[in-house]
C-alpha cells in the first residue's frame, strides 16, 4: 500500500504551470528582484510532510541574441524567511535555463521568488515554471546531470497516512473521505516582479487608470481551465479560488474582474491598499468528463476560459497587478 | 463504487492483491481503495497555461517551409500510465496572423527537456499542428475543438517508480514544449504568439 501511495504523492504537482511574459521581461545587471507566487503544495494543509520544488527560470540573453547569458540566482523566500536554495547556470545558447530546488513546508502560502541577475549581463526572463517533487526524490544536479533513477514519493508514516482522510463520508468510517485538498490542481499562475533592491516597483506589474473594465494583458486574457474530475456522482462543476496581488496609487481604489467566459459568473475583487497584497474570491468552473476521451475530458464542446480585467475606481489614479494565482480549492 | 478503467486505475487493480489489509476493516479498505483510485484520477495536471502578457511574441516575415521556433516551455514530468507511456495532453494555442493573408499553421511538441532547439518538427515527436485562417471569435486557435497528443513514446518521460528509461544520450528527465510556425507559405506573412496551454487528460 505504502508503494501504492508513494506513487500517487510523487507525481510531480504542477504548482506554477509554465507562464510567461511573452518577449520577456528584462533582469538588469546587478539588481533584485521579487515576484510573489500563491503555492498550493499536494499535501496542502496536512502535517507530516515538506514539498521539494524544482524552479525553472527560461530565459534569453537581452543584449546579442546567440550568444548566451548569464542569469545571476535565484533565491527562495517563504513569507519573508529564506528556505531553499540557490541556483546559477552559465548558458552558452540562446535560449536557456536556471534550474533550483526548494523545500518549503506544505501548506499553501505565498512565496517569494527572488530573483539576483548578475553584475554583467542583463536578460529577459520568458518562463518560470515549479514543479513538486517529493522530499528525497531530487537526485543529483538537475542542470546536466541526470536525475536517473528519479524516484518520487513520500515514505508514508502514520502522521502522513492519517491526513489523506476526511470525516463525514456517510457509510464510511470516520476519516474515511479523502480530502478535496489533497492534490488539488493549480490552473494558472502570472507573475512579474514587485519589488526591484527592495523598493516597490510599478515598472513590470499591470496598470491602468482607466475606469472602465480593462483587459488586463494586452492581446489575448484568457486562460483555458477545467477543474479535476471529481467522483461524486452528479459533480459537474468545481470551486476555484482566484487571487490577484495587486496595490493601488496612493488616494486609489480600484476592481480585479476574473469572469468565467462560458458562464459568465464574475470574480470581483476590491483593490484598496497602497501595499503589495493578496485579494481572494472564488468561482464556479467544470469539472473533467473522464469519459469524453474524443473532446479530452471537457463536458462539452465549449472550453471554460478565464478572462482577467481590472479598472481604477478613481479617477487618475492607478491600479496595479503583478500576480495572478487561479488554483483549485 | 465507480470503475474507472482508464487512466492509472490499472495500476491499483493490479496490485490489490498485495495489500495489507491486517489493520483494516473491509469497509475502510474500500474507501481507501476508492480514495486511490479517486486521487489517481484525479492527478493529471495543467502544466503549461502561458499567456503573452506584453503583447506577444511576433515572428516577422515567415517564409515557405522554414518553421520557426516561437518558444520552449518547460520542462516538467509527465504522469504515465499503468502502461509506463504518458498520458495524453490536452493542447492549446492562441495566436493570430499580423500581417499577410495565408493561412497559418501552428505546431505544438511534447519533446524530451534539451532536445535543441534546431532540431526542426520531422515527426520525431508527437505533435499538432493548428491551421489560422482568418479572426477567430477567440484568440485562442479552432478554441471549441479540444486538441489532443496522445501518441508519446516511454523514452519521454521519467518512470516513477524505477528509473529513467532514456534511450537517447540525453538526460531525459523530463520533458518540454515547443512552439512553432510555419509551413507551406510565401513569404511576408507575419504571427504572433498569445498563449499556449498543456494539460495532460488522465482518463484517456
Amino acid at each position: 500500500m505504502a508503494n501504492q501511495m508513494n506513487y500517487l504523492v510523487g507525481q510531480g504537482v504542477q504548482l506554477i504551470p509554465a507562464s510567461g511574459h511573452g518577449t520577456g521581461w528584462t533582469a538588469y545587471n546587478a539588481r533584485t528582484y521579487r515576484i510573489r507566487y500563491y503555492l498550493q503544495p499536494s499535501i496542502n494543509g496536512h502535517s507530516g510532510g515538506a514539498t521539494q520544488s524544482l524552479w525553472n527560470i527560461g530565459y534569453t540573453p537581452n543584449v546579442t541574441p546567440g550568444t548566451g547569458g548569464t542569469p545571476g540566482s535565484a533565491v527562495l523566500a517563504l513569507n519573508g524567511t529564506i528556505s531553499g536554495s540557490t541556483g546559477s547556470y552559465s548558458g552558452t545558447s540562446r535560449v536557456d535555463s536556471l534550474f533550483f530546488t526548494s523545500t518549503f513546508t506544505a501548506t499553501d502560502s505565498w512565496l517569494d521568488l527572488t530573483f539576483t541577475q548578475s553584475a554583467t549581463t542583463t536578460v529577459a526572463v520568458q518562463d518560470i515554471t515549479c514543479q513538486e517533487l517529493p522530499v528525497d526524490s531530487i537526485f543529483l544536479s538537475p542542470d546536466g546531470v541526470s536525475l536517473s533513477p528519479l524516484r518520487a514519493g513520500l515514505p508514508i508514516t502514520a502522521d502522513v497516512r492519517e491526513p489523506y482522510y476526511e470525516p463525514g463520508a456517510a457509510g464510511f468510517p470516520s476519516n474515511a473521505q479523502l480530502s478535496p485538498t489533497l492534490g488539488a490542481r493549480t490552473f494558472f499562475q502570472w507573475g512579474v516582479p514587485y519589488e526591484d533592491n527592495s523598493v516597490v516597483t510599478t515598472t513590470f506589474a499591470k496598470k491602468t487608470t482607466a475606469t472602465s473594465a480593462t483587459s488586463i494583458f494586452s492581446d489575448n486574457s484568457q486562460v483555458p481551465v477545467l477543474a479535476r474530475f471529481m467522483s461524486t456522482p452528479g459533480t459537474t462543476t468545481a470551486t476555484i479560488t482566484v487571487r490577484a496581488f495587486a496595490w493601488v496609487e496612493s488616494g486609489g481604489s480600484g476592481k480585479v474582474y476574473i469572469k468565467n467566459t462560458k458562464t459568465g459568473s464574475l470574480a470581483t475583487l476590491s483593490v484598496t491598499s497602497t501595499t503589495p497584497m493578496w485579494y481572494t474570491s472564488t468561482l464556479s468552473i467544470d469539472s473533467e468528463d473522464v469519459s469524453n476521451v474524443l473532446n479530452g475530458g471537457t463536458q462539452s464542446s465549449l472550453t471554460n476560459y478565464l478572462d482577467f480585467s481590472f479598472q481604477s475606481t478613481t479617477s487618475g489614479r492607478h491600479i496595479y497587478v503583478s500576480s495572478l494565482s487561479v488554483t483549485e480549492t | 463504487m465507480a470503475s474507472y478503467e482508464t487512466g492509472q486505475l490499472g495500476y491499483y487493480a493490479h496490485n490489490i492483491a498485495e495489500l495489507d489489509t491486517s489493520d483494516l476493516s473491509a469497509l475502510h479498505t474500500t474507501a481507501w481503495i476508492s480514495n486511490l483510485n479517486h486521487l489517481a484520477d484525479q492527478y493529471a495536471q495543467v502544466r503549461v497555461n502561458y499567456i503573452a502578457a506584453n503583447s506577444g511574441i511576433v515572428l516577422n516575415n515567415i517564409s515557405n517551409n522554414i518553421p520557426r521556433r516561437f518558444i520552449t516551455l518547460g520542462p516538467f514530468s509527465l504522469l504515465t500510465t499503468s502502461a509506463g507511456t504518458p498520458n495524453p495532453v490536452r493542447v492549446g494555442i492562441a495566436g493570430i496572423r499580423t500581417k499577410g493573408s495565408n493561412p497559418l499553421v501552428y505546431g505544438i511538441r511534447v519533446h524530451p527537456w534539451g532536445f535543441p532547439d534546431y532540431l526542426l518538427p520531422d515527426g520525431t515527436f508527437p505533435q499538432v499542428a493548428l491551421t489560422y485562417v482568418s479572426p477567430p471569435p477567440s484568440p485562442w486557435i479552432d478554441a471549441t475543438t479540444p486538441h489532443i497528443i496522445n501518441t508519446f513514446t516511454t523514452h519521454m518521460v521519467a518512470d516513477a517508480e524505477t528509473a529513467l528509461s532514456p534511450t537517447q544520450t540525453l538526460p531525459l528527465y523530463a520533458a518540454s514544449v515547443y512552439v512553432w510556425t510555419n509551413f507551406g507559405l510565401p513569404a511576408g506573412t507575419d504571427a504572433k504568439l498569445e498563449g499556449v496551454y498543456v494539460a495532460e487528460f488522465g482518463g484517456g
